[in-house]
């Protein structure tokens, strides 16, 4: 699940062309989307001189059919910028970029929410490591919620119960622990292959088409 | 996303001790429906048959990641006699299902992913490793993040061969392709400057939680699912009630309410007054309808209906201007001396039914059949550009709060509850006044469809109502403000329900506001007092929504009157993606995450395509309230809720099981 954050002026002004056409994407907007900040960002580029030939809202930019679709409905108001300015996850940048015949930019830093589908994160995270170690885990998974991604037990770091890493974080492999003591299975942890497969999960080697 | 079940060794090891064990599987997301895992979900098996493992209970479900329909489908599973869970399905999934059971849970397969579960098409290889700094500013807008083998961001490691990547031949060199990209914008020099380096704590563990927490707190307040589309209330909300001019030539369809349809009462070439009776019947479940202007009747004919869909027999009146009232529209000088049955006779004999669209007769609610303990007055209006309900509120307090006493005597409660989304604080601010100690006045957190029954009185007494029951079943009724507007006007002013405020709103609406208007007033002549555009031309080249964007009904024809339960008019932009039911469903799982009922509306759809309506029946379609929730969010942009609407009409004539 990805949410966006808007980011700082000072890494988008300098670079930005002066005509721009602005595109929102509110496609996951009943996850996280900014959508005041966003529209604040806009008026911001209009002050500085920056000219706006248009602003749309569009969702699932991340679909190439409708984005297609729409640009071509945009017409003039993309035709007559020198660049398209993305509010969006990073999916939805590159599918504008690809399907634009002019600069794409992007006004977002895109952060991964733990959970897959719906709209509401769970407190469970899964990095699809290719590797599962959850069934000598009790089910809760340290490569994913444990700071170091330690496969192998805690760190020795955790103080009162909370990972060193940050304070507001419970280490996992205690509550790891506390679960696999109430089944009974703590011995299972003595099964785990204590190095981790990095090639298995790799998605940069699996991207080809 | 993508599984690969484990080595039958692997799974045999962990089961360890294990003999009866239950199987779990998701059919995972961004998945065409006919991949339905059971490729792996037989593997799984036959990897358990050949460690000796008898397996005793199955479930199969989608989106296992989603705790509140997994928490339900595990609850109706018998676990009592297993061992151990064994999950087919991705890493959340596994977790779901054991922070659900004290059962040791084994997952029989690793999540590998696929190039997609940000993106909505599997097809595309376009991925996003949301490493929260952006670098497709510089790089053309093809991530290098994601797509170099190294993740290099300052050029390419110089290893490509013939443009293949050293690392796995079958891949383009990532950079190679950035640096034709920019080449074709002329933006070459954005690969220039500073070595860039890639700050591997972003995003902090901090900035994920916190976002999580936002976004978990504002997702499930008050209610399961629901959405917040963008509202433009700020159109309306600030302009006050201006009446507008009775029509001309008023059209009264004689179905204006749930139930038996009116006769007219009059005959061509009658002189009616304003208020007079022109259309009744014996049914129970009806109400009659009063003439909304004075003048002759000029026809009795079918015309266009706003709500039915095809032309319905309607009294035409052509105005003499004068609005001569009809002596049965006498106020009443002592209401407060009427007793529960006179106001109910007398709201039944005005003609008034729910004026928050349903157009539920108003006196078969006054007369529940239950007992009762509570009225709970519904000043929600979720509905995004609609502030009707709002202007009567903050302008006509007084009469509401008068008209919730008359409605509170009538069935017999002395506890009321007034709900109002707190996107209007106005409001609340005026009915609290006027209210006093009589009623209770709760400010809610904005959210479509806060203002549903369902939802509006679990938020407010707690209850549940019962899945195809009413709030009557839990002692409740619920009541829109307007329409205790109308039972004031009825009761204590004399005046039959022939006139309402409606908004009108949205694109090319010149002046947005909300208007008085009566009852068979053509949308024709309310378009032309707010639009400088043609009514004609608008019905050409955008869509006209009698009601809201989310629930309102778009018209065919402007011909159609006002009628008593139109609560405004929106005009909006056609779509720029049509609704299309040969797209296909990508399982993204939104529709479960956004359903007030909890539904699962990708199965409807799957299901109600395929017309297999008793199996529609089984997964619950005749609870869909039709809040179009989910197509407002649906990634594919599919027709849900007219499919559904048709499949509810279908499964309703299935015959009865005994």
């Amino acid at each position: 699940m990805l949410a966006t954050q808007i980011k700082p002026d000072d890494e988008l002004l300098g670079i930005l062309p002066r005509r721009v056409f602005v595109l929102y994407c509110l496609g996951c907007r009943e996850v996280y989307f900014p959508l005041e900040e966003a529209r604040a960002l806009t008026a911001r580029l209009r002050e500085k001189g920056f000219e706006v030939t248009g602003e749309e809202m569009a969702d699932y930019l991340c679909r190439p059919d409708f984005t297609r679709k729409r640009l071509a409905l945009y017409g003039g108001e993309v035709t007559g910028a020198e660049a398209i300015l993305v509010f969006s996850c990073g999916v939805g940048v590159q599918v504008v970029a690809e399907l634009a015949d002019r600069a794409v930019f992007t006004a977002c830093d895109t952060v991964n929410l733990p959970g897959y589908t719906g709209l509401r994160p769970t407190e469970l995270d899964c990095e699809r490591c290719g590797d599962c170690v959850l069934g000598l885990t009790g089910g809760i998974c340290p490569v994913a919620n444990c700071a170091k991604s330690l496969v192998n037990g805690p760190c020795g770091g955790a103080k009162e119960g909370k990972c060193e890493i940050d304070k507001g974080k419970s280490c996992i492999w205690l509550i790891i622990c506390d679960r696999l003591r109430k089944q009974g299975r703590l011995d299972d942890l003595r099964k785990i292959e204590p190095i981790r497969n990095y090639q298995k999960g790799d998605r940069r080697l699996k991207s080809a088409k | 996303m993508e599984l690969a079940v484990k080595a039958q060794g692997e799974i045999g090891g962990l089961l360890e001790g294990a003999s009866r064990v239950a199987v779990i599987a998701c059919k995972l997301c961004f998945k065409q429906f006919e991949r339905d895992m059971s490729e792996e979900v037989g593997q799984v098996k036959a990897a358990l048959a050949e460690s000796g493992k008898e397996v005793v209970a199955e479930l199969d479900q989608d989106f296992l990641c989603n705790l509140n329909s997994t928490g339900k489908a595990m609850a109706k599973l018998d676990l009592s006699g297993v061992d151990a869970v064994v999950t087919c399905c991705c890493g959340v999934g596994t977790q779901v299902v054991a922070s659900l059971t004290d059962k040791p849970v084994i997952p029989a397969a690793n999540t590998v992913g696929g190039t997609s579960y940000e993106g909505f098409e599997p097809v595309e290889s376009k991925l996003c490793m949301a490493c929260a700094q952006c670098v497709l500013n510089q790089t053309g807008g093809i991530c290098p993040v994601a797509y170099c083998a190294k993740s290099l961001l300052n050029g390419p490691c110089g290893g490509a061969k013939n443009g293949k990547c050293e690392v796995n031949k079958e891949k383009e060199c990532a950079w190679l392709v950035i640096y034709d990209r920019l080449k074709k914008t002329g933006r070459v020099q954005a690969m220039m400057g500073e070595t860039r380096l890639r700050d591997h704590n972003r995003p902090t563990w901090k900035q994920r939680d916190k976002l999580s927490r936002q976004v978990a707190e504002t997702r499930d307040l008050n209610f399961y699912g629901g959405v917040y589309p963008v509202e433009h209330k700020e159109l309306t909300e600030q302009r006050p009630i201006e009446v507008l001019p009775a029509p001309a030539l008023a059209v009264v369809p004689m179905i204006q309410h749930i139930g038996a349809p009116c006769r007219p009462t009059v005959r061509v070439g009658d002189a009616v007054k304003l208020g007079q009776l022109i259309g009744d019947t014996e049914g129970y479940v009806s109400a009659p309808i009063h003439s909304p202007v004075s003048g002759r009747v000029v026809a009795i004919e079918k015309r266009p209906h706003p709500v039915v869909g095809t032309d319905v027999e309607a009294v035409v009146i052509e105005n003499d201007g004068l609005d001569t009232l009809d002596p049965s529209c006498t106020p009443c000088e002592a209401p407060q001396a009427l007793s529960g049955d006179e106001i109910v006779e007398i709201v039944q004999a005005r003609g008034l039914v729910g004026l928050g669209g349903a157009m539920f007769p108003t006196h078969v609610k006054l007369k529940p059949h239950k007992r009762v303990d509570t009225l709970i007055v519904n000043g929600c209006e979720c509905e995004p550009f609609l502030t009707a309900d709002h202007r009567v509120m903050v302008e006509r307090a007084d009469a509401v709060v008068r008209g919730m006493r008359l409605v509170a005597k009538a069935i017999g409660v002395s506890r009321c509850i007034i709900g109002i989304e707190d996107n209007k604080p106005d409001a609340a601010e005026a009915v609290r006044a006027a209210a006093g100690a009589d009623a209770e006045v709760v400010v809610i957190h904005t959210k479509y469809p806060q203002g549903a029954e369902r939802m509006l009185v679990k938020r407010l007494t707690g209850r549940q109502v019962p899945l195809g029951g009413l709030p009557l079943d839990v002692g409740i009724v619920v009541s829109n403000v307007s329409t205790c507007y109308a039972v004031y006007e009825a009761v204590c002013r004399g005046l039959p329900l022939t006139r309402r405020v409606i908004t009108v709103s949205g694109l090319d609406v010149a002046r947005p506001g909300n208007y008085e208007v009566r009852v068979g007033t053509p949308i024709r002549e309310v378009l032309a007092r707010a639009c400088d555009r043609a009514p004609d031309a608008l019905l050409s080249d955008r869509v006209i929504r009698m009601g809201g964007p989310m629930m309102g009904l778009a018209q065919s024809s402007i011909d159609a009157p006002v009628v008593k339960g139109t609560s405004g008019l929106t005009v909006l932009p056609q779509a720029e993606i049509e609704p299309d039911d040969q797209r296909r469903c990508v399982r993204c799982g939104r529709c479960v995450a956004v359903c007030p009922m909890e539904l699962e509306p990708h199965l409807l759809w799957y299901y109600a395509v395929r017309e297999d309506w008793e199996t529609l029946k089984k997964l619950g379609v005749l609870d869909c309230i039709e809040c179009g929730c989910c197509e407002y969010i649906c990634a594919s942009k599919l027709p849900l809720v007219s499919l559904f609407k048709r499949a509810k009409l279908a499964v309703r004539k299935l015959p009865q099981e005994k």
